[in-house]
């Protein structure tokens, strides 16, 4: 068959295919009665003469306008649509403690990662006073024992909410993209993600240690127990997010090293999800609850020890048995 | 010749159509393909279809857009935020610098993402230079990758990130500014189809969108029998000739019509009739 026949005998199952398609496009398909069924028909003939003309070699005109037909219409079948409120409730009931579980040799890498520097630093601390000093500078230590000084808080002190906003701006905005970055450089063979891990060890640990020392620790403690339940933890979670993707990297197994990393981060991104999460509720927890001076320390304390047993419940227990409810 | 599998053109087809006698063998198309930067890929209903990834000078004009517009985004809250701090006398300060800093981490790391999803893939720059991201099987990109590709563009600018940690104790979040991304480079330049680290970790990749230029032949469609057979790709090179004519201008339509001339032996306006003539013949009565 000759081109122009071509054109002559498929031009109005073209028209009517992009008619519909148009519809289809501007989610006007309902309205004016389309029926899937007729589109998806139309498009398979379309392709089929894509085909046609590519096979025949017809000109570029007619097969560019053809080609474009088709593409379109592709992106508008093979695009998928789920209910965002079911999707958001099975990823925290179900799946995110559960890949949390399935990770569990990364996530207890990365705990050693960072409570081993921690305990060793708080080691030193308690066998030498000085040794604080080597980690931070004099300057920076007196700031921390001016912060939590129990004797400079006087009981007229302000709870300035104003000023607490501008904290939660402050933690989402640092914490959070600290996580992120603990996650993205495990790809950079997962030196930065140690490294941050390990820093951040060390610096948490010798403060706790140096405060505690000096006699600080009912300042300290009950500002810190409530959102550490979700920092301490979204910080490790992290860590293991981005040691699997390191590991992607170092052994890659029988895959290629690009497929072996892009299987990493879909299995990752649940946790890089909800660590995310995580970090917003320490945010906010610790922008409005940990420096509220009301509350007395039994309280805070109270509290604290409930958040730390939900989470770990958390990871322990939840979504083991939803499997069957979410199987169809 | 007899170890190489592959069919060579005759004499008489290349002689008359380079007028040099040059040889153009298969396997130089084969080449040129290569060379071409046209993605092809397969529909399930076996269709085959051809997108055009955008390359370094498309993907380096999105790049800088983007930034400038990035910034001006982030003055222009900055901006607002002081405004209205000083026409409320200092009321209201905490909760404006909570706006500053969350979009501050908002636009640092989701300006992408959030353009990508709202606008068909394409972020403001790529509005500039008509690109988009694709998913790499030339579906609309999901959520998921766009998320990946944007939280990846760290990676673009480690060599920066890693000093600026060390010495500095900061994390440069927006260390790809500066033009020392070497990685994200390195990726873009040494990727087939110009995807930096993010886009092969998501399975993206960044598309011209502009409508190639069709002009519809409007000229004459008298057929003239073409004298000796012809093949097919021979064929092919009239169909385009005719195709493209809208485009040409006169003088390179005689140009390329007189190529032909030891086939119709004729020469200026008349030598294009003739080709035309043939194409119509080729494609068919109407």
């Amino acid at each position: 068959m000759k081109e122009n026949r071509f054109i002559q005998t498929r031009e109005e199952a073209w028209n009517s295919y992009k008619t519909a398609l148009e519809a289809f496009e501007s989610s006007s398909a309902r309205q004016t009665g389309q029926s899937v069924e007729e589109f998806v028909n139309l498009y398979r003939s379309v392709s089929h003469d894509l085909t046609v003309a590519r096979t025949r070699h017809y000109g570029a005109n007619l097969i560019e306008r053809l080609n474009e037909l088709v593409v379109r219409g592709h992106n508008v079948i093979y695009f998928s649509r789920a209910g965002w409120l079911e999707k958001i409730y099975r990823f925290y009931a179900h799946t995110f403690p559960r890949e949390v579980r399935k990770h569990k040799k990364w996530v207890f890498t990365s705990l050693v990662f960072f409570v081993l520097p921690w305990l060793a630093v708080s080691y030193c601390i308690a066998k030498s006073d000085s040794f604080i000093y080597s980690i931070f500078p004099e300057q920076s230590v007196e700031q921390y024992e001016d912060m939590y000084n129990p004797d400079l808080r006087s009981p007229n002190q302000r709870f300035d909410a104003s000023q607490q906003f501008a904290m939660f701006g402050i933690y989402i905005f640092n914490n959070t993209s600290i996580g992120l970055l603990v996650f993205v450089s495990g790809i950079g063979f997962g030196l930065l993600t140690i490294f941050v891990l390990l820093s951040n060890s060390v610096y948490i640990g010798a403060i706790f240690a140096h405060l505690t020392l000096i006699g600080y620790g009912s300042t300290l403690y009950p500002f810190v127990i409530g959102h550490g339940a979700f920092e301490l933890t979204a910080v490790v979670i992290a860590g293991a997010a981005g040691l699997r993707l390191a590991v992607a990297v170092y052994f890659p197994g029988q895959l290629g090293r690009q497929t072996a990393l892009r299987q990493g981060i879909r299995e990752t991104m649940t946790l890089v999800a909800g660590f995310f999460t995580m970090f917003l509720i320490a945010a906010f927890i610790e922008a409005f609850w940990s420096p509220w001076p009301f509350p007395p320390s039994i309280i805070k304390y109270l509290v604290g020890c409930v958040l730390w047993i939900l989470v770990l419940a958390y990871f322990f227990f939840a979504g083991r048995n939803e499997i069957s409810r979410f199987a169809s | 010749m007899a170890n190489n599998p592959l069919p060579q053109p005759t004499h008489e087809q290349t002689d008359w159509a380079s007028g040099e006698g040059e040889r153009f063998t298969l396997k130089d198309v084969e080449k040129l393909q290569i060379l071409d930067t046209k993605l092809i890929l397969e529909s399930p209903e076996g269709a085959e279809l051809e997108i055009r990834p955008a390359g370094l000078l498309a993907r380096g004009i999105t790049l800088v857009v983007d930034e400038m517009l990035r910034l001006l985004l982030f003055l222009v809250i900055l901006g607002t935020a002081a405004l209205i701090f000083l026409l409320l006398l200092g009321v209201g300060l905490g909760m404006l610098l909570f706006v500053v800093f969350v979009s501050f981490f908002i636009l640092s790391w989701f300006y992408g993402v959030i353009f990508e999803q709202l606008n068909d893939g394409k972020t403001p720059g790529k509005v500039v230079t008509s690109t988009k991201v694709s998913s790499s099987d030339g579906t609309p990109v999901g959520i998921m990758q766009s998320i990946i590709r944007n939280l990846f563009r760290q990676v673009d600018s480690l060599f920066l990130s890693i000093p600026a940690l060390m010495f500095l104790g900061v994390w440069p979040i927006w260390g790809w500014l500066f033009p020392l991304g070497l990685f994200g480079l390195f990726f873009v330049l040494f990727s087939k189809d110009f995807r930096r680290l993010g886009d092969h970790l998501a399975g993206t990749v960044v598309i011209h969108t502009s409508e190639p230029k069709v002009v519809p032949y409007k000229g004459s469609k008298t057929p003239i029998q073409v004298p000796v057979p012809m093949a097919l790709e021979d064929q092919k090179l009239i169909l385009a000739f005719q195709d493209r004519s809208e485009e040409f201008s006169e003088e390179r339509k005689v140009e390329l019509a007189e190529v032909l001339k030891p086939l119709h032996g004729v020469q200026g306006e008349q030598a294009v009739e003739v080709c035309l003539g043939y194409a119509n013949a080729i494609r068919g009565a109407t």
